[in-house]
């Protein structure tokens, strides 16, 4: 067959810095390509690049041929003609990629008349098939509904339907399922698949997770800096990969969670909490106990009630019934949160946020400059990092400065929302690393909530898994992942990328 | 909807009440007594007595703040001291110069503000958007009296071309019209500049969101794009916006009024300012408070009409 | 991040205006100037000379000498409104938009209230009261500051307050108040300053269209506005009369504008080359 997609030698440069360099990458219809690379590598400027809207002041050089015409040499009114016809792309970000004041059926209307010219109620017959086609649920009305009334998943299935209704050649996607939950990203994946399979539409995904394209690509494409390093075969990836990726896809396999401590006391008990939030049940008869050198972790996609359950542990809300008793009083619980640097004052230095919860004590600068270093080395950073700034840190660095943050006063639990969710793969199993050895370390018990039960393994001892508030499979982390007993335990272990490829390594023994 | 419409009516009248409760207070804490005013300060006792009985001033607060409330709603706003006629028929005999002036204003600053704004957006980084830039910075920063006398030196005392004040009527439909050219135009001055500013600005913000890059992706061209998906989101911050101008608008007119001797609306209440003619004052200003109250409420209906996202 | 901000011809530009307006202010109020509110009939309408480089007005006043006086006058009346507006109305932003409940609600409903009267309105109502003068004047234009203050600070530190560091130091234990001191305000600070400079240019707007009715300043003392007011008639014949005080005026609050907007682009940076 030949190639849908020929990109060869593709550069652009912006202000003098060369963001891409020598692209090449190559198509044919009906197959899937994962180009993987970590922020900032130019993934998503490639995808830009294809459809000829570079940021603005770029220059491109360089050779894209798609069905042998090439593209940097056309016009913006032909490229025009090619957009959202022969080749779509989906962003995303699906909130930001819609018009807030257009419905979604028009959304799809509009590039159907604009490109050929039907008029109004044909138009919507085609759109309102390009919905089906997208799989959207039957039961929601999404043609007249407006982008800000449906769900994530939901906009996700729309911004494909738009770029899908004329039956385009060629499909970009950016992140598609980068802020969805797991069960939701693979089925979105199955409609990736069904759609080069049965409409042999080629197939452009761009991700920072490589597990996840792995699961849904035939070719993967390794970019870094702005050049392809490595590019593979899906199945060659298990067996024989080329050694960048494959470190890559070793570091997203996170090791199994160390023992939790045994024998150790309870520190916290709930029974039967409750909350509500806007006449819905947030959490129904939650309950759960918490020892010292545990960790536990809750596992549920978005509306399950577990940042509720959070907000609970940690005092930032009241639960409506139930109980929740700590084994001693004052009990000092910290806070990891998702976003690194959401969660440290862009104005203070790392130093300056790492001490806050020292407030009450009245310490002498020295004093002070110590515990800090002290905080840092605890968390792999060198004493230099006091004095810099939460933009002048990468992700996992600003997220080790928050962890300090939160240990430096030694809490006896430590509750951690998402915190590796934000942070590209290969550096979260180095955070699992550190949060583990924390854990042993000091006997913290800890709360882990996350919707990766990849994650979760990598990490907790025992097992909540909750959904839409109520808690579906508890237990033994190796045994509920092991086996199963819930339908809903099933399906997420099922869809989770980590899990899914059977690369398990043994942690490795203290020697 | 319906609901969101009620709340805001009852935002409304909560808002007018207080407001006409607080200039009732307002005025209330003058010094002085206004019979003596009236009388002057030589008048005998028992005729002060009388005058404030028959004014009603004797009456204890809450009976005069109900009436004076009471009155607002039938539209009766007292009656002017100085020339012994109800306010309310003062008003009106002013209200065929400023309103009609008022409107023309706005009518010029938004056609020749929003326009502009939107072309420097379009032309962004250009000579075009620098020019417009400097243009509205210096409109803005002149005060729009001083641009109304010196349109009067160019265009009426140089050139002879439009009156320099005065109104005679709308009998003369050329000459009225004439005679609010130049006003308008100082009123509309800065307005216009303000709208081409916050145009452009909303428009930029907006341009430079994801989904004009993705209106883009599905074919559009780049003025398509604008046109059919930006400009109507930034009209709804430029809608906000040109309510709160609306008030400065009408308190402009308070000034130009008196540079070009129009008899409105805003001449007549400096002029009760300096007569002390409280009556007058408190009426006038009541109308033009309400009248800002009411744009507001019109622009929060008209935004929850345009923007699905309020209706939740 | 502060390299763009020092190369803004904008900026320089404002600074400078803004630092000789406040030059020749203060050296107007200097002790041993001639005093310009001398009226010297004898000496009315004396076109621009050695001895008076500007001429003299209608009553024989030099006119170079009322300008600079009207620039401390513009200037008082600015500041002490912005620092009514922005010291009552920025701690009620704060404060209002620490946490969402109906008091603050409530707070900033009253807040849009004060919106419906413009400044002049409330000189006008305040007239009576407090009488003609320069309390008159810094009391209305900062009244109708307040709520200018109140809802930039409660717009912009609204989002901060949701920021998960607020909740981090809610956790270990710090009180609001501290909370807003250390955190919010700091990090509200850059667009606080630009609303300063924007209301300090429209203070003297409004100080001129206050004067010019006879509501600001009162004689004697020189003000901009009012020299408006007497040129007006006499425009005819001596244009400069009205020439001289619109431009001071101007080119104050230009000066005030420039420097506002050069300092809003560098407070909130829009890349304008996509991401």
């Amino acid at each position: 067959m030949t190639a849908l997609l020929d990109i060869s030698g593709l550069s652009l440069t912006l202000k003098g810095r060369r963001l891409l360099d020598d692209v090449r990458l190559h198509l044919e219809p009906g197959k899937i390509i994962g180009l993987v690379g970590a922020s900032g590598s130019g993934k998503s400027l490639t995808a830009r690049s294809i459809i000829g809207l570079p940021p603005q002041g770029a220059h491109l050089t360089g050779n894209v041929l798609f069905n042998g015409r090439s593209l940097l040499t056309l016009s913006d009114d032909e490229l025009c003609h090619l957009r959202g016809r022969d080749i779509g792309i989906v962003f995303q970000d699906s909130s930001a990629a819609f018009d807030p004041l257009m419905t979604i059926g028009d959304h799809i209307v509009e590039p159907i008349r604009w490109h050929l010219g039907l008029d109004r109620d044909a138009a919507v017959v085609m759109a309102k098939q390009a919905l089906d086609r997208a799989e959207f649920p039957a039961n929601i009305d999404a043609f007249h509904r407006y982008p800000h009334e449906i769900s994530g998943g939901q906009r996700q299935r729309a911004m494909i339907a738009v770029a899908i209704a004329l039956s385009p050649k060629l499909l970009l996607a950016d992140e598609p399922t980068t802020a969805l939950d797991v069960t939701t990203e693979a089925s979105i994946f199955n409609l990736f698949r069904k759609l080069a399979r049965e409409e042999g539409i080629a197939i452009i995904v761009v991700s920072h997770d490589l597990p996840a394209i792995a699961m849904l690509s035939d070719h993967i494409a390794l970019i870094e800096a702005g050049r392809i390093v490595e590019e593979t075969t899906t199945s060659d990836l298990m067996a024989d990969a080329p050694p960048r990726l494959a470190a890559i896809f070793a570091s997203s396999q996170p090791h199994d969670a160390s023992p939790a401590r045994v024998d150790s006391d309870i520190i916290l008990r709930a029974s039967h909490l409750s909350f509500e939030y806007r006449h819905k049940k947030a959490l129904d008869d939650v309950s759960f106990s918490l020892r010292y050198g545990e960790c536990l972790g809750i596992v549920g996609q978005s509306g399950s009630g577990k940042s509720t359950l959070a907000r609970i542990i940690t005092g930032l809300a009241t639960p409506l019934g139930g109980n929740l008793e700590a084994a001693k009083t004052p009990c000092r619980i910290q806070m990891v949160f998702q976003d690194p640097m959401g969660s440290l004052n862009p104005r203070w230095t790392l130093g300056q946020s790492i001490t806050e919860p020292l407030h009450t004590e009245r310490l002498d600068p020295s004093t002070k400059m110590q515990r800090v270093i002290n905080a840092l080395q605890e968390v792999g950073l060198d004493a230099d990092f006091a004095h810099r700034y939460p933009h002048q840190v990468s992700g996992g660095q600003a997220q080790r400065a928050a962890i300090a943050r939160a240990i430096i006063n030694r809490p006896d639990i430590l509750v951690l929302d998402e915190p590796v969710s934000a942070l590209d793969i290969g550096v979260r199993s180095q955070i699992l690393d550190l949060l583990d050895d924390l854990r042993r370390r000091y006997g913290l018990a800890m709360i882990f909530i996350t919707h990766d039960l990849g994650v979760a393994r990598g990490i907790a001892n025992h097992l909540l898994v909750m959904q839409q508030g109520r808690v579906v499979e508890e237990g033994a982390t190796a045994t509920v992942l092991a086996d199963p007993k819930h339908a809903y335990t099933r399906a997420l272990v099922e869809a989770s990328p980590a899990l899914n490829h059977k690369v398990f390594a043994p942690r490795p023994l203290e020697g | 909807m319906l609901i969101l419409i009620i709340r805001r009516l009852v935002g409304l009248l909560a808002t007018l009440a207080v407001a006409s409760i607080l200039v009732f207070f307002l005025l209330e804490i003058l010094p002085g007594d206004p019979a003596q005013l009236i009388l002057g300060t030589d008048a005998r006792p028992d005729t002060l007595l009388a005058l404030r009985h028959e004014m009603g001033l004797d009456q204890p607060i809450l009976t005069r703040l109900l009436q004076w409330i009471g009155e607002l709603l039938t539209g009766n706003l007292g009656m002017s001291h100085t020339y012994h006629v109800p306010v309310a028929t003062l008003i009106g005999e002013r209200l065929p110069v400023s309103l009609p002036l008022a409107l023309i204003s706005l009518l010029l600053a938004v056609v020749i503000g929003i326009p502009g704004g939107i072309l420097a957006a379009m032309r962004r980084d250009t000579w075009l958007d620098r020019a417009v830039r400097v243009k509205t910075q210096i409109l803005l920063a002149i005060p729009n009296f001083w641009l109304a006398m010196l349109l009067v030196f160019v265009f009426a005392i140089t050139l002879h071309w439009l009156p320099a004040g005065g109104f005679s009527g709308w009998r003369n439909i050329p000459n009225a019209i004439s005679a609010l050219i130049l006003p308008a135009v100082a009123l509309a001055a800065p307005q216009a500049a303000i709208l081409a500013r916050v145009t452009r600005a909303a428009l930029i913000e907006n341009l430079d969101d994801v989904y004009i890059l993705a209106a883009r992706a599905r074919g559009l061209t780049a003025s398509a794009a604008l046109f059919r998906h930006a400009l109507p989101n930034a009209m709804i911050s430029v809608l906000s916006i040109m309510g709160l101008q609306f008030s400065f608008l009408l308190a402009g007119t308070i000034i130009i009024e008196n540079v070009f001797y129009l008899p409105g609306l805003g001449r007549l209440i400096f002029q009760a300012v300096n007569q002390r003619d409280l009556a007058v004052v408190s009426g006038a200003s009541m109308l033009l408070i309400a009248s800002t109250i009411g744009i507001t409420f019109v622009v929060d209906l008209t935004a929850l009409i345009i923007d699905p996202r309020l209706r939740r | 991040m502060n390299q763009s901000l020092f190369q803004t011809r904008g900026l320089w530009i404002g600074a400078i205006i803004i630092f000789s307006l406040l030059m020749i202010a203060l050296f107007s109020l200097l002790p041993g100037m001639p005093d310009p509110t001398l009226i010297r009939v004898a000496e009315k309408l004396r076109s621009p000379s050695i001895e008076h480089w500007l001429g003299t007005d209608q009553l024989g006043r030099d006119l170079l000498g009322l300008t600079m006086r009207g620039a401390s006058a513009s200037l008082l009346v600015a500041i002490g409104a912005v620092t009514l507006g922005a010291g009552i109305g920025v701690p009620l932003g704060l404060m209002a938009s620490a946490h969402e409940n109906w008091l603050s609600q409530a707070v900033m409903r009253a807040n849009d209230f004060i919106f419906a009267f413009p400044a002049l309105v409330i000189a006008i109502l305040l007239h009576d009261t407090v009488g003609a003068g320069i309390q008159n004047a810094i009391l209305a234009i900062g009244i109708f500051n307040i709520p200018v203050f109140a809802r930039v600070v409660y717009n912009k530190a609204q989002s901060i307050w949701t920021l998960d560091f607020i909740q981090a130091a809610r956790l270990i234990g710090r009180r609001d108040i501290n909370i807003a001191l250390l955190h919010v305000l700091p990090l509200a600070l850059g667009t606080i300053i630009v609303q300063i400079t924007i209301q300090l240019g429209l203070g003297i707007l409004a100080e001129a269209g206050l004067s010019y009715v006879g509501l600001g300043v009162t004689p004697p003392t020189p003000s901009w506005g009012r020299m408006l007011n007497e040129a007006q008639t006499l425009i005819g014949l001596a244009p400069r009369l009205a020439l001289v005080p619109g431009l001071a005026i101007a080119l104050a609050v230009l000066g005030f504008t420039l420097l506002g907007d050069a300092l809003s682009e560098w407070v909130d940076p829009r890349k304008r080359n996509g991401g």
